[in-house]
């Protein structure tokens, strides 16, 4: 039950953005812009860098969230499993194995990002928006995860819920659509 | 080192930000909410919260500038914030210490995982007093500094080297908000991409600006390199290109009037290549408490923060609103504002009662010089040297402000600003034309060549008058005549002149010619010149309507302004063409004008710290006011008023601020005055401000009432025939014959035996004067007033001005027997000594043939009787009134406000010394309405079209002056306005005044206003 009343029907962090629009409002543009902006990272490549911290993080909602959302690009829930489990195993490239390490360490904390890892990301051909862009995913879901577990928001009741979301999360991405009763 | 390229000497989270811009906007909105807007927590508080987080995360940036920015809200030091955030969970100085303790506890408990804050944590907020959104927020204050915290180390920005730095950086952050970022640096898209020039040592910066909104070219913005004291402006298209730069880093600082002051700091130059930036600024807000005002401390600040009540135009609002032929049509429907339209071209405009016909308790200042009539000290709206859209805005500071302004600024000042060549750079031409035969046309030239710039603008408008012809004797000349006037009118105001079609031409030709030469960088003089030969406009007096057929008024003026130091020196003239006549005056009765005024003005400004600045200023007039003796018999009446002011701006503490202003002046026209206001101003968050002032203003005597003899209109029968006393000197005769028993002549001087002309009521009764009171005092207004403004979210601005005000010694207009000067007359001044014993009947009979209001006026002047009239000091008020306002932008398009303004008075002892006349409101008026309500709706969509409507309902009320007394019964209007670009550069606009063609009128006394349309079209190239 969460801590608070949220006065919103939604689950994990779906409630959360419906019920406080004020601070919601910016941070999903943000995302909007991060994970489905222009950029030289693919989407499912971005989805697999919020996968990592969110999995991480064991938080339940984000990680069953994008996991399965990273898997609409990748091909399996297994897939994404594997990569996560071992992201120099082959399924990606080596420039996004790299900048999933990064994104693991930013799961940590900030500075355990060493100069080791940014020199092997940029010789595997990372640029300094992919490096940026990939430490602020990261960074952006250490806050996600935190809000949502913060606040011991609800788990929905139904897990084909994840699935609704994915599929909106891969055609619409994490801008609402006012007639749309809430998502990411 | 970072881990990747980020623009040098940029620190913490700026660096990143500069690299992602779109990521600064969400980041910067979304902190701002968090830790900034209102909020039932201080910001301090949520700042601490924040920097216990980012020290617990060991995030050295995060926590020294969150602890910096704490420090400045609290008033203490930053080390003692991070010393206090090592044990969180007692800070010593905050006003919430057991709550904040708690959910500082909560947020440090998400820094490690969400999951750690557990329901018994969450209840201990609870019983420390936490609600459950303060614990919501701290959650999720944790949770994003997990964030910021890990964005700032997980790319290892820089940390600036010098910790003051970050003090300084607090305090500008606790000061301006998080979303001055997003204005300041980070709308640009910093490209590196370099163009080798091979044969040059320097570099150079290009590219555009634009607006944020739209995308659309920002025009005319001023670009500044401070420390290469370069200024450059931007083209139509929005370019420009600073050249010759040193390579190193430059910041450029983007100003114009409407856009927000933008800073963009390091720009990179390298030697021989262009940086090219792409940058968007934001449009200043013109409906929240953002919008930067000058007049209310004669200096700039936000709207929001001034220690009185404020109504702001800009530039582009003055378009839109007036695309008919009136500037002060620009006016109506703000907040407090109570403007009464007459003729064509005629206004009176005022604020908070006590109106007037010819209203001069509102001092109208254009650029600084006080651009009255000084006969009368009204404003004549269709004599301004500048054409409409030369005006860069207009405040109107709401209540009085003689603390700053002296004289007449009773019940506010209205501050009028127009544009510099170099905000009017380029070519604009403006074409209008409509109802009655309407027609303008404005030429604007402004051209920048160097550290020199210069505008030329031009004009023409002219329109017929709506001021309908009301004679009714045997000469009606218009074929209008009076049926379109009011009937209830007509016994009061008897005028003996009629008006021809071609009196009713109203015109205004104009110019002004202006130079800039910027000295340094902040520093530059100018000197402007403009003419205004303007006519046929129909103004509304106590005495009548005065038709003022042809008159030009030049002026000149030098300036010389640095950011702290202001000074200019002003000369204005007025003069009449063609003669000024009373149209209820007798025949022959003309007012003629030549009167100049010299200014000098000189003001400096400065900041001593952070929380203590001071305004001193000092100023001269010299008036000299003269009527070629058609009105003053003395003349040239000079006046000479000096004075000196100062203001005090102090930070009491956190959130309370004070200000206190005074002004001393010196006149030979009234007696020596001292000014002083006071004002309190508490801020309990970013978003709202809480004011509360008290102040002295006072109102000096006009010319006219001082000095003015002019004639004035015969006393009349019931059946509004003149008295005739030719026969009544031979009732007396008859009278006196019949007493005495023998046959007495005995000739009263009731009439002039000279004049021969039948229409001249001299020949059949004793002359009829206005005379001025030279002992009048100046009018007093002893006031406090309570204001609140807040933003509420981002989309409503709410304001609030609740006033009360004492006033004293009101001038009155020229009524009967109201100056000791002037004694009642009687007959004994003629009889013989044997006859003296029957002066009283002799009286009675000469009495029973005039009304008790001539009566009154009947007095000795010059040896003999006469009709005189003068004015005199009178009444005790109180008035009160609240203002309400709020503006709510529904969507980036569609704005809509509501405002509302009640007035009342109580007539605590208003008597004139002549018991025959009316007390308390019958005699003095507020003449102005208990209640009125404005609404309206603005849809735009930047450079392309715009539309809106105003719906405007005022209250009836009873208007009293001079001889214009009667009921303004209550109207609603709905003025529509709509413009379209055809091009960027071709406007195209509509404005249509009274849409539903309502017959009423605004004064009473002054024109039925019937519904007028108009078409404009501007183009600049």
């Amino acid at each position: 039950m969460p801590h608070v009343d949220i006065p919103s029907k939604l689950p994990g962090i779906t409630g959360l953005l419906d019920a406080w629009p004020e601070p919601g409002k910016p941070i999903r543009d943000l995302t909007q812009f991060i994970l489905r902006g222009p950029n030289t990272l693919s989407e499912g490549e971005r989805e697999l860098i919020a996968s990592v911290v969110c999995t991480g993080n064991e938080c339940q909602f984000c990680s069953n969230a994008h996991v399965i959302t990273a898997a609409r690009y990748v091909g399996s829930v297994d897939a994404v499993r594997s990569i996560l489990a071992n992201p120099f195993g082959g399924k990606v490239s080596e420039r996004v194995a790299h900048l999933l390490t990064i994104a693991g360490a930013v799961r940590q904390s900030g500075s355990s990002v060493t100069d080791e890892m940014v020199a092997a990301a940029r010789a595997a051909g990372a640029t300094d928006v992919e490096i940026h862009d990939t430490v602020l995913i990261a960074a952006l879901f250490s806050y996600y995860n935190r809000y949502v577990d913060g606040m011991a928001t609800d788990l929905p009741s139904d897990d084909m819920y994840y699935e609704v979301l994915a599929d909106r999360l891969t055609t619409d991405g994490y801008i609402r659509k006012e007639a749309v009763n809430g998502t990411h | 080192m970072a881990h990747i390229e980020l623009p040098a000497e940029t620190y913490g989270i700026r660096g990143p930000m500069m690299v992602r811009p779109e990521v600064a906007i969400a980041l910067n909105d979304m902190v701002s909410v968090l830790l900034h807007d209102s909020h039932t927590l201080s910001a301090g508080e949520r700042e601490f919260i924040a920097t216990a987080v980012s020290r617990a995360n060991n995030c050295e940036y995060c926590s020294n500038i969150h602890a910096a920015i704490a420090a400045a809200h609290l008033g203490i030091d930053r080390e003692e914030v991070l010393t206090d955030s090592d044990t969180p969970y007692s800070p010593q100085y905050a006003p919430s210490s057991d709550k904040l303790a708690a959910l500082t506890r909560l947020a440090l408990l998400v820094r490690n995982s969400g999951q750690d804050v557990t329901e018994a944590e969450v209840e201990r907020a609870r019983k420390a007093g936490a609600s459950d959104t303060e614990i919501h927020d701290s959650i999720l204050i944790g949770a994003a500094f997990c964030m910021f915290n890990r964005y700032v180390d997980g790319l290892s920005t820089p940390v600036p080297p010098d910790p003051k730095k970050y003090d300084e950086m607090g305090r500008i952050r606790a000061e301006q908000g998080y979303r001055a970022i997003i204005r300041s640096i980070v709308f640009i898209v910093l490209s590196f991409a370099s163009t080798a020039v091979a044969f040059a040592v320097t570099g150079s910066i290009s590219g555009t600006v634009k607006l944020s909104d739209s995308k659309e070219p920002a025009v005319a913005i001023r670009i500044n390199d401070d420390a290469a004291r370069r200024t450059v402006y931007t083209s139509k298209k929005g370019a420009f290109s600073i050249k010759g730069l040193d390579a190193g880093k430059h910041t450029l600082v983007l100003r114009g009037i409407e856009i927000q002051d933008t800073a963009i700091v390091d720009v990179e130059v390298k030697e021989g290549a262009d940086t090219e930036l792409e940058i968007f600024v934001q449009r200043r807000a013109v409906t929240s408490g953002e919008v930067v005002v000058f007049g209310a401390s004669r200096k700039l600040q936000k709207i929001s923060e001034t220690p009185a009540a404020v109504t702001a135009i800009t530039g582009q609002q003055i378009q839109r609103r007036a695309r008919g032929n009136q500037l002060a049509k620009a006016l109506e429907g703000m907040t407090g504002v109570d403007i009464v339209q007459n003729g064509a071209t005629d206004f009176n405009v005022n604020t908070r009662g006590f109106n007037n016909s010819t209203n001069r308790r509102l001092l109208v200042l254009v650029d600084g010089r006080d651009v009255a009539l000084q006969q009368i000290g009204a404003v004549e709206w269709n004599s301004f040297a500048s054409s409409l859209s030369d005006f860069g805005s207009i405040e109107l500071i709401r209540g009085p402000v003689a603390s700053l302004y002296g004289a007449n600024t009773f019940n506010g000042v209205l501050n009028l600003t127009t544009l510099s060549p170099r905000e009017a750079q380029g070519t604009r031409i403006s074409l209008l034309g409509g109802d009655y035969k309407t027609m303008r046309a404005d030429v604007r030239h402004a051209g920048v060549m160097g550290d020199f710039s210069y505008k030329i603008t031009a004009g023409r408008s002219q329109s017929y008058n709506l001021a309908r012809n009301r004679f009714t004797g045997d000469r009606v000349a218009d074929s209008i005549a009076i049926t379109g006037e009011y009937a209830s009118l007509w016994p009061v105001a008897r005028e003996s002149n009629s008006i021809t079609s071609e009196d009713r031409e109203t015109f205004a030709t104009y110019g002004t010619l202006r130079m800039d030469y910027d000295i340094a960088e902040n520093q530059t003089v100018l000197a402007e010149f403009g003419y205004s030969q303007f006519g046929n406009e129909m103004m509304l007096a106590g005495a009548g309507r005065i038709h003022v057929p042809q008159s030009e008024k030049p002026f000149a003026r030098v300036a010389y302004h640095t950011d702290n130091l202001h000074v200019q020196t002003s000369f204005n003239s007025r003069r009449t063409i063609d003669t000024m006549r009373i149209l209820a005056a007798p025949p022959g009765t003309i007012i003629l004008d030549d009167s100049y005024d010299l200014n000098l003005d000189a003001q400096y400004t400065d900041t001593l710290s952070s929380g203590l600045s001071y305004v001193i200023g000092g100023q001269y007039q010299h008036l000299s006011v003269a009527s070629n003796r058609t009105v003053f018999p003395d003349e040239p009446i000079i006046a000479n008023i000096g004075g000196i002011y100062a203001q005090i701006e102090a930070k009491l503490m956190d959130k309370l601020s004070f200000v206190g202003s005074a002004r001393y002046d010196n006149a030979n026209i009234y007696p020596q005055q001292f000014s002083p206001r006071v004002a309190l101003l508490y801020k309990p968050d970013a978003d709202q401000v809480i004011r509360l002032s008290a102040g002295r203003s006072f109102q000096r005597a006009n010319f006219s009432e001082l000095y003015r003899k002019y004639a004035f209109r015969p006393a009349f029968t019931a059946q509004g025939a003149p008295v005739n006393f030719r026969p009544v000197q031979g009732r007396i005769d008859s009278a006196l014959s019949a007493l005495t028993g023998t046959q007495q002549r005995v000739f009263m001087g009731l009439y002039d035996t000279t004049v021969t002309n039948p229409r001249d009521p001299r020949g059949i009764q004793p002359a009829a004067w206005g005379v001025g009171n030279r002992d009048l005092n100046v009018e007093q207004n002893i006031g406090i007033e309570l204001g609140y403004n807040a933003k509420i979210g981002s989309k409503l601005y709410v304001t609030a001005d609740l006033y009360y005000n004492r006033l004293t010694n009101f001038i009155s207009g020229f009524l009967p027997g109201v100056n000791p000067n002037f004694a009642s007359w009687s007959s004994k001044s003629q009889l013989p000594a044997d006859l003296q014993q029957y002066a009283s009947v002799i009286d009675s009979i000469i009495y029973s043939q005039i009304s008790p209001q001539d009566r009154a006026r009947f007095t000795t002047y010059q040896g003999g009787p006469s009709f005189i009239v003068s004015n005199t000091n009178i009444g005790l008020v109180e008035q009160y009134g609240i203002e309400l306002s709020a503006t709510y932008q529904v969507t980036r398009e569609l704005e809509v406000s509501a405002n509302y303004s009640y007035f009342g008075a109580n007539f605590v002892d208003v008597k004139t010394p002549n018991p025959f006349l009316p007390t308390g409101d019958k005699i003095l008026s507020p003449n102005t309405s208990p209640n009125r309500i404005n609404v309206s709706a603005t849809y735009t969509v930047p450079m392309s079209w715009d539309v809106s409507a105003m719906f405007r309902y005022v209250e009836g009320f009873t208007w009293l002056a001079g001889d214009f007394q009667g009921f303004v019964p209550s109207y609603g209007v709905v003025n529509l306005n709509a413009g379209y670009h055809v091009t960027n550069d071709l406007r195209l606009g509509l404005a249509i005044n009274n849409l539903l063609d309502n017959r009423y009128f605004e004064v009473f006394g002054g024109t039925i206003l019937p519904r007028l349309t108009y078409l404009s079209a501007t183009y600049d190239f």
